[in-house]
């Protein structure tokens, strides 16, 4: 390095000087370069000397923090936290220790916040048996217990789930309380529909089959339909009357969920729509160069799905495919892609938006 | 406890080595070296107290816990300071991380020195170190930390661009605008720091 144009800046601005000054490194180097250097001896003195007061005063700048009570403290979260097990052992039991105290008073917390709404099921069955006498089935296994009422109707009835019907049915209608989920298939009958209260949900029939989901600390209650027709409503205030306000009409395919929170009614489509009826053997599955309008309404009718379009936006749309057993999105996505198109979902419907073909 | 100067009986290396083991006196010795350097420089970065030895006993808290991984670490110095800031920055949202350099700011400040020079010039006790303490603490906080970060912790140019997060252009703007004003605010009161801070870019 040369210093003869170094100047006081230059020295400031040099890292190993600075360093040189705070912390004697390489000393022996900067002796030498005073001895090199008679000229620079006065601006490097100065250099120093200015270096060394800002040391100094820096070192006095400093705020009042107690090294011994601040090592306390330190102590206290480390060394002494350290079981002889190992810290982060005892970090992670008391970790738990909190999870769990938090969970308890949380579960204890929702049960007491809840409960009472929640338990439908117990209130309704209470308030029906006085009117007429009720036999409650209970199933704890996996394997979905069978049950059959006086009128045919047939319900499986799945884990942990409750249901109670009366010994007879009354002359109008036929009504049950379920805690849990079941699926049903009821006996046709327009005279006396067919109800099931699963919560706030009520179910109503008159010959169909179908699955509902209530479980009492379930945030949801669901049913969905596998054929014919259901109306379900929000029962509230607990009453037998049926009340139509919040009703909705479902078909096969299509399921409503209840949200116990927002007390919300929405009706979608199933996951996985099934054909509402086995491909018939008469019913044409392969199509060769047709419009694809042609396609979509032949999947409607094996779906009970209602498929939304633009007619005229689909008529130069022209395609040849085979339908199959698959489920009713997949087969859809494959025709889409087909002619450009794509699907969505809304209100329990099939909406194709397409661009057209040329 | 550590006598006071066994750091400096040890090699630095083998004690962050021993700090990985789970040695607690290397811990130790290693906190108290290096309290009065964090002190020091997190005295740039905020002005509590409380705030500042919260934030020192939540590094040393995190270096206890995360001490296999240190080992590795190149430069615990400059390590450390980097890791305060952090915690300051963390546990402090009013300090001086957000403040930009204002130019106008420091013409302003310039001007106003200016104008006091002719009060300290009649001043005829000099105590330099308080005079020099009372200059540096006129600077604005990020001068201040550029100053602390250079003269007194010795950090190069890349190890305080990194720390305070700009680029070393900044850093050394601020260097410069640092010694522009100690010259003014110094001016009149010693002489040889007139005579020696006045070819500064000449």
């Amino acid at each position: 390095m040369l210093y003869h144009e170094f100047l006081l800046q230059d020295f400031l601005n040099d890292d190993a000087f600075v360093r040189w000054v705070l912390f004697d490194e390489q000393d022996r180097y900067w002796q030498q370069v005073l001895a090199d250097y008679p000229a620079k001896q006065e601006v490097i003195q100065q250099a120093i000397q200015l270096i060394q007061q800002l040391q100094q005063a820096e070192a006095l700048r400093t705020l009042p923090v107690d090294e011994e009570k601040t090592w306390k403290r330190i102590r206290s979260t480390t060394i002494d936290a350290d079981p002889l097990v190992g810290w982060p052992r005892k970090r992670r039991w008391t970790g738990v220790a909190v999870l769990c105290s938090l969970a308890l008073f949380i579960v204890v917390w929702t049960w007491v916040e809840h409960f009472p709404s929640k338990t439908v099921y117990a209130k309704l069955v209470t308030k029906a048996a006085e009117k007429n006498a009720l036999i409650e089935k209970v199933n704890r296994s996996d394997t979905p217990l069978k049950i059959t009422l006086e009128d045919g109707s047939i319900v499986y009835l799945k884990k942990n789930s409750r249901f109670s019907y009366p010994t007879h049915f009354t002359t109008q209608s036929r009504e049950t309380f379920l805690s849990g989920e079941a699926f049903f298939q009821i006996a046709p009958n327009p005279k006396k529909p067919f109800y099931v209260y699963a919560n706030e949900l009520v179910t109503q029939v008159l010959g169909t089959s179908f699955d509902i989901t209530a479980f009492d600390d379930d945030q949801q209650v669901q049913v969905k339909v596998r054929t014919g027709r259901v109306s379900v409503y929000n029962q509230k205030p607990i009453r037998f009357a049926s009340d139509e306000r919040q009703n909705l009409v479902l078909l096969p395919n299509q399921q409503v969920i209840f949200n116990r929170h927002t007390e919300s009614l929405s009706k979608q489509l199933v996951a996985e729509p099934m054909p509402v009826q086995p491909l018939a053997a008469s019913e044409k599955h392969y199509f060769e160069e047709v419009p694809a309008a042609t396609v979509l309404k032949t999947l409607e009718r094996r779906y009970g799905v209602h498929i939304l379009y633009d007619e005229e936006l689909l008529s130069n749309c022209i395609i040849t495919t085979t339908l199959s057993n698959q489920p009713l999105k997949d087969q859809l996505e494959v025709i889409c892609q087909t002619i450009g198109a794509t699907f969505k979902e809304m209100d329990a419907q099939l909406v194709v938006e397409a661009t057209g073909c040329p | 406890m550590p006598a006071p100067d066994s750091f400096k009986s040890y090699n630095e290396t083998v004690l962050w080595e021993s700090l990985a083991q789970g040695d607690q006196q290397a811990f130790e010795i290693l906190y108290r070296h290096y309290f009065k350097i964090l002190v020091n420089y997190g005295s740039r970065l905020t002005p509590d107290p409380l705030l500042l030895e919260d934030a020192i006993q939540d590094l040393f808290t995190y270096l206890w816990r995360r001490k296999v991984q240190l080992a590795a670490v190149a430069e615990p110095k400059f390590y450390l300071l980097t890791a305060l800031r952090n915690q300051l920055k963390r546990n402090a949202r009013n300090s001086i991380f957000d403040e930009a350099e204002d130019i106008d700011e420091f013409l302003d400040c310039l001007v106003h020195l200016s104008d006091e020079q002719t009060t300290v010039e009649q001043e005829t006790v000099f105590d330099r170190s308080r005079q020099i303490q009372g200059a540096i603490a006129r600077l604005s906080p990020r001068q201040q930390e550029a100053v602390n970060l250079r003269f007194f912790h010795g950090m190069n140019l890349d190890q305080s661009s990194e720390l305070m997060g700009v680029s070393k252009q900044v850093v050394s703007n601020l260097l410069f605008k640092a010694y522009s004003m100690l010259r003014i605010i110094l001016k009149g009161v010693f002489s040889l720091l007139t005579l020696i801070l006045s070819p500064l870019y000449p």
